[in-house]
């Protein structure tokens, strides 16, 4: 079950929010567990084992928890993570696909953060297994975050307590992340759809850029949409989750962008690979290890392929050279580093967007007019007509402008008007894709 | 603060309640008499409604034939009636052609289809012939569609065919419209055909029959199944007068001997590779000859 789904939106939140609410305070860990575990036997697709083993993870993380604390002893803590990278490793490559348990990657990071800061003595660990499961398991960001700093999870899990005024805040969030995945990120990416069908070797240079920009879209209202609505239905529940994405695409430099791209991943692997291994306070050609250790970590954690490698190869050896060479200048500049965080950003998707490598070949040539056999040159004239409005709303919403907008209307009742037509528009938009076999297809 | 704070809340479950409401009565009261969207949900049942031409028809049509027939009862037909196929108007293959084709004979061709056909537009054209056709086109709502072509700006069927005149009209449609009933798409497709003879009359009207799938994807929905497409391809054919409007398939050249799509001619079961449309290019052209259409 996604958030962007007619059964979660019109069944579980409401029934969900309502036992949520009207039961005492004291039980409500339990309410959430047992909403969370229904939601992920949803999110299954009839793999329950999947509840099972986040289940088995859970349980075995709280007493890995208490064991630290009686033994303080770091190798005790190697042991743990090792074993939790090995059940991930194992599923990521021979699960592979459809049997990887969906956020797996998620919960599991989650959780390896938790013993970490347990073994770091940052907090006691959880002496309730039922607030310890809530906080794990808890449904908006299971599947796909963001990941919370453990300690804050834990405040939060023992002292929320939602409110009318949260409550309609969060309400907000979740239709606007709503409106970004459905309305804008599903759609847009019908034009990459487009491109892929075809054959990259017969698009035209100008409809070979328009695909990338509509890939790169969709990739970000997708995730920023979803990262929204998990942050709305926090808060609903008197959560604040933190904000996965701080207007990446107004960076002046890639190491900025990857600063407010997924901030909680970026945090995660500071917090818990780029500062042990001494970070940037070593000599320069440490940092640079440093640097490179994480991008090899976050290319693997992407997944398995050489193409999640080059990605991470690529973005790493920017982040370097400005490090060493230019980050500055493009700092200081007004214009210039603008425009190279975007074009470079969208060049590092292609291995995302790709993932063959004969393939992307092809599809790097056609993006600077090399190769190919163009077969209508006025491809992008007749994809323009058709996307022109969803390219333009997109390219508007990933400046930082419409944000500082809306919190500054947000309050008023035609906001909330204007809200109100959103969803109902998704709606519309959920119910008539769902006829589709394909998502993106149409015949 | 409070007053503010609740109008959101407030809006959303009371229009919710509403259109659950309203869902609901369309359902049971209205569509469940033509079997439609019986297994979606209330919330979702008015959105497909009023998305789904093809729907509308068929309460259109239905209606009609309740006030046309005596018994209020609905006819639930859902296989078609087995009629003995017609003369078939293609020619056999092994008779030679009569007539020596050139590009020049597609130069008052004009083709009408969905996205197969704008596949044909975008990676094989023949000669001066030109293409409306758009991605997600239904032979219920062709008339409205709107497309364009680098032959002509952004128009609709009916304008298009009333500012120019066309020798042969080769239409492909049916694949987006496969899910209805048979009865409703066959009057529709009829529909379509009378409208564009009657705004081009001198025109020759080929009726091509949906291209087959793969067997993957046969095996996906029921409605994309071989069985449903031949049988619709069926009706399609006996549209045909073997005169002002024929009926080509290409289906007995491409597909295997199991009679589906090749596999290595199409990535997603349906839509050809640029290989997969100049070959189905280079079918309609050879056979163009055989329609014996000066």
């Amino acid at each position: 079950m996604q958030f962007n789904s007619i059964q979660f939106i019109f069944i579980f939140l409401p029934l969900f929010l309502a036992a949520y609410l009207v039961f005492p305070p004291k039980i409500r860990n339990v309410v959430l567990i047992l909403g969370s575990l229904v939601f992920y036997g949803f999110a299954s697709a009839g793999n329950y084992w999947w509840v099972a083993v986040l289940i088995a993870c859970t349980v075995m993380t709280y007493f890995a928890g208490l064991s630290l604390e009686k033994r303080h002893d770091k190798d005790l803590l190697t042991l743990y993570l090792a074993l939790m990278a090995a059940l991930l490793v194992f599923f990521k490559l021979f699960a592979g696909g459809r049997y990887l348990p969906s956020g797996m990657s998620f919960y599991l990071f989650q959780m390896a953060a938790y013993l970490i800061d347990t073994y770091r003595l940052k907090y006691t660990p959880e002496r309730s297994l039922l607030r310890f499961g809530a906080q794990m398991t808890f449904f908006p960001k299971l599947l796909s975050g963001p990941l919370m700093d453990p300690r804050q999870l834990q405040l939060q899990c023992k002292y929320c307590e939602p409110c009318y005024e949260d409550f309609h805040k969060g309400l907000q969030e979740l239709i606007l992340g709503l409106g970004l995945k459905v309305l804008l990120a599903n759609r847009v990416g019908g034009l990459w759809s487009l491109a892929s069908t075809g054959g990259y070797e017969t698009i035209s240079t100008p409809a070979a850029w328009m695909a990338l920009i509509a890939y790169t879209m969709q990739l970000y209202f997708d995730f920023y949409g979803y990262s929204l609505m998990a942050m709305g239905i926090g808060r609903m529940l008197g959560f604040d989750l933190p904000r996965n994405f701080d207007d990446p695409y107004a960076s002046k430099t890639v190491s900025e962008f990857y600063r407010r791209w997924h901030v909680s991943l970026g945090l995660w692997f500071r917090e818990y690979v780029y500062f042990p291994l001494g970070g940037s306070h070593r000599s320069s050609l440490r940092t640079i290890l440093n640097l490179a250790a994480v991008w090899l970590f976050t290319g693997l954690w992407h997944g398995v392929g050489g193409n999640y490698l080059l990605w991470a190869g690529f973005l790493c050896a920017l982040i370097i050279c400005e490090h060493v060479f230019y980050g500055k200048y493009l700092k200081k500049s007004r214009v210039l580093g603008h425009v190279y965080t975007v074009f470079v950003i969208l060049l590092s998707w292609v291995p995302f967007a790709v993932g063959d490598s004969a393939q992307m070949l092809i599809f790097l040539g056609r993006l600077f007019g090399i190769g190919g056999q163009v077969l209508n040159p006025q491809d992008y004239v007749m994809w323009g007509m058709d996307y022109a409005g969803l390219l333009a709303a997109g390219v508007l919403l990933a400046t930082p402008w419409p944000r500082k907008l809306w919190e500054r209307v947000r309050r008023s009742t035609a906001a909330d008007a204007a809200l109100l037509a959103v969803f109902w528009l998704v709606v519309y938009y959920i119910a008539t894709a769902a006829q589709d076999p394909f998502l993106y297809f149409q015949y | 603060m409070k007053k503010i704070t609740l109008t959101l809340v407030c809006m959303i479950v009371l229009s919710s309640v509403l259109m659950a409401c309203l869902g609901a009565y369309l359902k049971y009261e209205v569509l469940e008499p033509a079997g439609l969207f019986q297994g979606e949900s209330i919330m979702e049942v008015p959105f497909l409604l009023l998305s789904d031409s093809g729907a509308q028809y068929t309460l259109e049509y239905l209606q009609e034939k309740s006030e046309e027939t005596e018994p209020p009862e609905t006819e639930p037909p859902t296989e078609p009636p087995t009629e003995p196929p017609t003369q078939p108007p293609t020619e056999p293959p092994t008779e030679p052609p009569v007539l020596e084709v050139d590009e020049s004979w597609f130069d008052d061709v004009l083709f009408i289809g969905d996205s197969r056909t704008v596949g044909l537009r975008d990676y094989a054209r023949i000669g001066n012939a030109q293409y409306f056709c758009s991605v997600g086109m239904k032979i219920f709502d062709t008339r409205e569609t709107w497309a364009m072509d680098k032959t002509f700006p952004y128009t609709t069927l009916e304008d298009l065919l009333s500012e120019r005149t066309y020798g042969k009209i080769y239409i492909s449609l049916g694949l987006n419209d496969v899910g209805y009933n048979h009865d409703t798409f066959a009057e529709a497709y009829q529909e379509l055909v009378d409208v564009i003879r009657e705004l081009q009359p001198d025109a020759v009207i080929i009726l091509q029959g949906m291209m087959a799938v793969t067997e993957w994807k046969n095996e996906m929905v029921w409605y994309f199944g071989m069985d449903n497409i031949n049988a619709l391809n069926e009706r399609i054919e006996a549209m045909a007068d073997g005169d002002m409007v024929r009926y080509i398939d290409v289906n007995e050249w491409i597909t295997d001997e199991d009679g589906f799509l090749p596999m290595e001619l199409s990535g997603d079961g349906c839509h050809l590779y640029v290989d997969g449309y100049r070959a189905w290019a280079q079918w309609i052209f050879d056979t163009a000859g055989d329609l014996r259409i000066p």
